[in-house]
């Protein structure tokens, strides 16, 4: 599915609006319509790449609220019309002592919200 | 995306915009203070008042802790007050500093500039911690290790949190009323509100309104 968003394309370029392709929502997926997003001084590090390994285009953001539009088949901790965050994670292992304690930001395999390598992979099964 | 990451928000409807930066700013503060255990009887350093350290002190003074911030503007003396802080320091007045010398059990250090870790370690009690959450994009200069050895002090760091740690803390923030600081904008101000924040000029968050984009 193809989205509006507030990206760059570039280190030396301003952020402007864009449009990215998501992976349509899986059985366990959360579809969320964002009605408000925070901004943190790590956006404009990596906007900008002033840390390493910054991936273009670049879609900043990890304060993310708003309210949920549509839930896969299997999702049970959500429904329509709930409001929701999604902060810095949107993937972990699942499988080391990290994300077993619930400390999936500690997990080397976590998925940042953005400049994640896999960020549109398929559904986690 | 998946359920799994997805958090919960029990906050009334018209704070929404203020409970964005806890997803962040909130549990990057939150975690590191249960985990060394900021709480009643607790005397808590918070230095920095921006983005993290202005969740910092809110979320150390309603965890029942003596907030104690520092800054080095002293024009951020009275809104430190007001965010629940019991007592300013402007740490560049080296007698404030030595007021508090020998007395944290812990410190928030909430700075990404690279500064003199020793005039913070040196306010540690025995077996105080201070704990990093600023990602400096160039290294501190190193500390004194007498100021570690000399009251078995700790340096440590922490990273946002986990999730059921991040619901926890939105569910605490929920209960206290607790919601950031926040300059909400539109979608097309971004690149001003990039440079303002470069300069420390934001009341402590900016927030974008999507519906703007």
């Amino acid at each position: 599915m193809v989205v509006k968003a507030y990206g760059t394309p570039a280190s030396d370029k301003p952020l402007a609006p864009m449009n990215i392709t998501r992976r349509a929502p899986g059985a366990h997926d959360v579809q969320i319509e964002i009605l408000y997003c925070g901004i943190c001084h790590s956006d404009l590090h990596q906007a900008r790449s002033e840390w390493a390994g910054t991936l273009y285009p670049c879609v900043p953001g990890h304060e993310i609220v708003g309210r949920v539009s549509a839930v896969g088949d299997h999702v049970g901790t959500h429904k329509v019309g709930d409001l929701v965050g999604v902060g810095c994670i949107v993937d972990s292992c699942q499988h080391c002592a990290e994300c077993a304690e619930g400390l999936e930001n500690y997990c080397d395999g976590m998925i940042g919200t953005y400049n994640g390598p896999t960020p549109d992979a398929p559904a986690i099964p | 995306m998946h359920e799994r990451y997805v958090l919960k928000i029990t906050h009334p409807e018209d704070q929404l915009a203020a409970v964005a930066p806890l997803l962040c700013a909130g549990i990057t503060t939150y975690s590191p203070l249960r985990h060394w255990g900021a709480g009643s009887g607790k005397k808590v350093g918070v230095v920095g008042i921006g983005g993290l350290g202005h969740m910092g002190i809110k979320l150390a003074h309603a965890l029942g802790a003596h907030v104690v911030a520092f800054t080095t503007s002293e024009s951020k003396r009275r809104d430190a007050l007001s965010l629940g802080a019991d007592e300013v320091v402007v740490s560049r007045n080296a007698e404030e500093m030595a007021a508090h010398a020998k007395s944290l059990d812990f410190i928030l250090n909430t700075v990404a500039a690279p500064h003199d870790l020793d005039a913070f370690l040196a306010l540690l009690k025995r077996d105080g911690t201070m704990t990093l959450v600023g990602a400096p994009a160039t290294p501190h200069p190193s500390p004194n290790v007498f100021n570690l050895i000399a009251k078995r002090r700790g340096i440590a760091g922490s990273m946002i949190g986990g999730i059921p740690e991040t619901q926890e803390m939105l569910d605490f923030c929920a209960r206290h009323g607790i919601t950031a600081d926040i300059e909400v904008i539109r979608a097309d101000a971004i690149e001003p509100a990039y440079e303002r924040m470069l300069k420390g000029d934001v009341k402590y968050r900016f927030v974008m309104d999507i519906a703007t984009m």
